[in-house]
């Protein structure tokens, strides 16, 4: 498949996790991408020579997002390589896990330096070759932002502001040709699990929680994103796409408490 | 091909979306079991436009609303393609009117069409769904989720449906069935000219949308077909809304633009009058 044959895209945070399986799955599928990524130049190097290898150009950038010319030189970077922008995926993030009471402002407001502040100048550094390219936009949220998951406030906070950002990046860029949407992911197997202190309850939790499949790969995000960047979803506009494998589905009271209590509890009030 | 060697069954699956969803599973390899209530001209145009294509096509005639209607439905499974991948659930009723004049027949008549026989079928589907692990797709409205004009029996029992779909998906996931549904905004099919003003809703579509046009079945059709794929295989009981963004934002400027004039209500000055 080719759909995305002669588009360029940029994926922000694309040396890994998520944003490299997007970056990879959008070459597969004829895109030329390019990456953006803070440090980690092996990782980067890695995804940069996967898209190679799949017959597309690539081109990865190292920069902080969060920093004030952040977003506008990445975007000079694309415009001075490729002269366009099609498809543009702020994936870029970093999940601190803090209980509220141990919320420092600092880790607060790192949280939503990335996962909204750069956002949103991305998006705006992009708007002019969005806009000459009748561009899509798919943000990456998170259920955490209206579900509370154990210290997952920082970014379940942003996330919600993200959610809002898309309302209106969609509506006041609807005249433009722009489409904007969202993936809404639950927990992701993006290498976040280790450097978390409770990574491995929440693997053991979501395991066994997660209604019909397990713990989300990247890959199996990317073919949504994917979707959302293509013509198959022209009619779908502002939405934010729950993809969560089930893990807010549903209550399952019997199984927590056969978890919790064993299989014979039994209630005494 | 992508659907290679499935077999999709699509309620109300030779005209309108479910044609355009039919199509398109026909197009990517899938064989099809087409149910229709009573218009045979466009089920043997469909049959044959498939078959041409190198599908297997069952057509079988059933009117869903009845629970006998859906036993008739699956003695014919049995016989035929003897086989279920995918189930479509599109086939749609209703009677348009305001709560105040909404009657007890005309509310359970949208309710039996919409919300009965989707459970119904899905329940009567059940044996060859779980054999390899489906996938349930069900048409819905954009109208479950916000309210149109005259709309409140196909939108609140499409609601239901939705609802409906979520429990498949929390109750039959341990099977490896997922289950999603599509709300689709204002489509140019016959049901648009049930509304007072059809031609109202195609202006408001076409000013509002992105597109600038009305929607099309394929529009929605290919958020459908997309779900029942294995693109989609970590989505699991949402429903996607598909509405060419006419619901996004609300623009203040512009509506007073067309509607208001200003010096009556004296708003340039901010004041009241």
């Amino acid at each position: 498949m080719s759909r995305f044959e002669g588009q360029v895209a940029l994926v922000t945070g694309g040396s890994r996790g998520i944003g490299a399986a997007v970056a990879r799955y959008l070459a597969t599928e004829g895109a030329d991408v390019v990456i953006s990524y803070k440090e980690q130049h092996e990782l980067a190097a890695a995804v940069v020579a996967d898209i190679e290898a799949a017959g597309r150009q690539a081109l990865s950038v190292a920069g902080d997002l969060t920093a004030p010319r952040g977003p506008r030189d990445l975007l000079k970077a694309v415009k001075e390589r490729f002269g366009r922008l099609d498809i543009l995926v702020p994936a870029a993030g970093n999940a601190e896990i803090k209980a509220l009471e141990d919320m420092d402002i600092d880790t607060w407001q790192r949280s939503f330096a990335i996962h909204l502040e750069a956002v949103l100048q991305t998006a705006q550094a992009a708007h002019p070759m969005l806009k000459e390219s009748a561009g899509r936009v798919v943000l990456l949220s998170a259920v955490g932002a209206s579900a509370a998951f154990t210290g997952y406030a920082s970014v379940g906070a942003a996330k919600a502001g993200l959610e809002s950002l898309l309302q209106y990046m969609a509506s006041e860029w609807i005249k433009d040709g722009i489409r904007v949407n969202a993936v809404s992911c639950g927990t992701v197997d993006s290498g976040i699990l280790e450097r978390w202190p409770i990574g491995g309850r929440v693997r053991t939790f979501l395991e066994r929680k997660t209604v019909g499949v397990g713990i989300a790969q990247p890959e199996d995000i990317a073919p949504i994103v994917a979707f959302l960047a293509s013509p198959e979803s022209r009619y779908i506009v502002g939405q934010s796409i729950v993809a969560d494998g089930g893990v807010t589905l549903g209550i399952d009271f019997e199984q927590w408490v056969r978890q919790a209590y064993g299989q014979d509890a039994t209630f005494t009030s | 091909m992508e659907f290679a060697g499935k077999v999709a069954l699509v309620t109300g699956g030779t005209r309108g979306i479910g044609l355009e969803i039919s199509r398109r599973l026909a197009e990517r390899g899938a064989d099809l079991m087409l149910v229709f209530k009573k218009d045979t001209e466009n089920a043997d145009k469909a049959k044959a436009e498939f078959e041409a294509l190198g599908r297997r096509v069952q057509l079988i005639q059933a009117d869903l609303r009845k629970p006998a209607g859906v036993e008739a439905l699956f003695v014919e499974v049995a016989e035929g393609l003897d086989q279920i991948d995918i189930l479509v659930l599109n086939a749609a009723f209703g009677t348009m009117g305001e709560v105040l004049r909404m009657g007890r027949a005309s509310w359970r008549a949208s309710y039996d069409t919409n919300v009965l026989s989707p459970m119904l079928t899905a329940k009567a589907a059940l044996p060859w769904l779980k054999r390899k692990g489906g996938v349930i797709t069900a048409t819905s409205t954009l109208g479950a989720h916000t309210a149109y004009p005259t709309y409140v029996a196909i939108g609140s029992s499409k609601a239901a449906m939705e609802t409906l779909v979520k429990y498949m998906a929390f109750e039959w996931a341990k099977y490896g069935i997922r289950a999603n549904s599509v709300a689709a905004g204002p489509v140019e099919t016959r049901a648009i000219d049930w509304f007072r003003d059809g031609d109202a809703v195609r202006i408001f579509t076409a000013k509002k949308g992105l597109a600038g046009r009305m929607g099309q079945p394929s529009d929605i059709a290919d958020v459908a077909v997309w779900l029942c794929s294995e693109q989609s295989h970590w989505i699991w009981g949402q429903s996607i809304v598909a509405e060419g963004g006419i619901l996004c934002g609300v623009d203040y400027d512009d509506w007073m633009e067309e509607n208001v004039d200003r010096s009556e209500f004296n708003v340039e000055q901010g004041g009241e009058s």
